[in-house]
C-alpha cells in the first residue's frame, strides 16, 4: 500500500493532462528559470525601493539576509544529501512529467530551499514584497510535484529548512553586521546603495 | 542561433533593466530614472520585467538538464550576476545621459544614493570619488567603524 506522501503525490500528479493550458503554466513555474529569476529581481527591487534612507539601509541589510539564508539553506540541503538518498518519484513510480529528470536527492528539495529562503529573507523586512514572495515560492513547490520531479513532502522539508536559516541569519545579523554594513558603506561610496 | 546561456543572459538582462526602472521610481530616485513620469516610469519597468521572461520562455524549449544542455545552479547564479550587472551599468550610463541636467546640490557622501533624488548617477558617483580622493585618510577611520 502506497504511504500518504505517494497518494498526495499521485493526486496531485494525477491532474496532468486534464488542463493543457495548466500543464503549460506549470511547465514555466517549475523551470528554473521564472522563479528563482524573479525571486532575484524581487531583491533588486528591495534593494532600492525605500524613500527613506534608515528604511532603505534595513532593506538593504534585508537583502543581505536573504542572500545569507538562501545560502545556508542549500547548505543544509546538501548536508542531508550526503546521508539520505531519496529517489524522484519518476524512478520509482508511473508519473506524468513535465519536467526533466534530476539525478540529485529528492528529499529534501534544494530548489524550494533556497526560494524559500530568499522569499523569508525578504518576507523578515517587507511584508508585502514578503508574501509576493512566499506565495511564488509556495507556487513553484505545488508545481514541483505537479509537474512530477518531487513528493509533497520533500517541498514541505525544503520549506521547513528554510524558515530556521532565515531566523538564524536574522538572528546572526547583529553578529555579522560589520560586514554587510562595509559592504553597503562602501556601495554607498559608489552611489549604489 | 543563441545558446540556453545568452538566451538566459539575455533575458535577466532585459528583465533586470525594468527591476532597476521600477525600484528607483518607487524609491523616488530620479536621477536613475529614463523617463521622467512615474506612470510612464512604472510601465515601462513592468512591461520590460514581463518582456524579459516572455522573450525566454518563447525562443525554445526551457527546461533542459545541464548535462542536455542547459545550466547547472551555479552557471545560472554566475549568469544572473552578469546580466544584472549589465542591466545595472546600462541603466547607470542611459539615466546619466538623458538626466545630465540634473545637477543637485553637493550633499555628504556618505548619502550614498541619496543624491540620485536630484542628481545623475556620473555626477554623483564623479563628487563621492572627489570627495573620496580628497578625504580618504581623514574618512577612512570614521567611516569603517561602527
Amino acid at each position: 500500500m502506497a504511504n500518504p506522501d505517494e497518494t498526495l503525490f499521485l493526486a496531485i500528479n494525477g491532474f496532468v493532462g486534464a488542463l493543457p493550458i495548466l500543464d503549460r503554466v506549470a511547465r514555466w513555474v517549475v523551470s528554473d528559470y521564472l522563479v528563482p529569476v524573479g525571486l532575484a529581481l524581487m531583491l533588486i527591487v528591495v534593494w532600492f525601493m525605500k524613500e527613506d534612507r534608515d528604511e532603505r539601509a534595513k532593506h538593504q541589510i534585508g537583502v543581505l539576509v536573504a542572500l545569507g539564508s538562501m545560502s545556508l539553506s542549500s547548505l543544509v540541503v546538501f548536508i542531508l544529501n550526503i546521508y539520505y538518498f531519496r529517489p524522484r518519484p519518476f524512478e520509482d513510480l508511473d508519473v506524468n512529467l513535465l519536467f526533466y529528470q534530476p539525478t540529485d536527492s529528492s528529499f529534501p528539495s534544494n530548489a524550494v530551499a533556497a526560494v524559500s529562503g530568499i522569499a523569508f529573507g525578504i518576507w523578515g523586512v517587507n511584508r508585502a514584497v514578503g508574501w509576493m514572495a512566499i506565495s511564488a515560492a509556495g507556487l513553484y513547490g505545488l508545481a514541483r510535484v505537479y509537474a512530477g520531479v518531487h513528493y509533497p513532502l520533500d517541498v514541505i522539508a525544503g520549506a521547513a529548512i528554510a524558515i530556521p536559516s532565515a531566523f538564524i541569519i536574522f538572528k546572526l545579523r547583529d553578529l555579522l553586521m560589520p560586514l554587510p554594513l562595509w559592504l553597503i558603506k562602501f556601495a554607498r561610496i559608489l552611489r549604489l546603495a | 542561433m543563441f545558446t540556453f546561456a545568452t538566451d538566459y543572459y539575455i533575458g535577466v538582462f532585459i528583465s533586470a533593466m525594468g527591476a532597476l526602472q521600477l525600484a528607483a521610481s518607487l524609491g523616488g530616485l530620479k536621477g536613475l530614472l529614463i523617463f521622467k513620469s512615474p506612470t510612464v516610469s512604472r510601465t515601462l519597468a513592468i512591461a520590460l520585467v514581463v518582456a524579459g521572461f516572455v522573450l525566454f520562455f518563447s525562443t525554445g524549449s526551457r527546461n533542459i538538464n545541464d548535462y542536455e544542455g542547459g545550466l547547472d545552479a551555479p552557471t545560472q547564479g554566475l549568469f544572473f550576476f552578469l546580466g544584472a550587472s549589465t542591466a545595472v551599468l546600462v541603466t547607470l550610463v542611459v539615466s546619466s545621459l538623458v538626466n545630465h541636467r540634473m545637477r543637485g546640490d553637493e550633499r555628504d557622501p556618505s548619502t550614498g544614493v541619496e543624491a540620485l533624488r536630484d542628481t545623475n548617477y556620473a555626477l554623483a558617483l564623479a563628487r563621492s570619488i572627489s570627495y573620496w580622493c580628497k578625504n580618504w585618510r581623514t574618512q577612512t577611520k570614521r567611516y569603517f567603524s561602527r
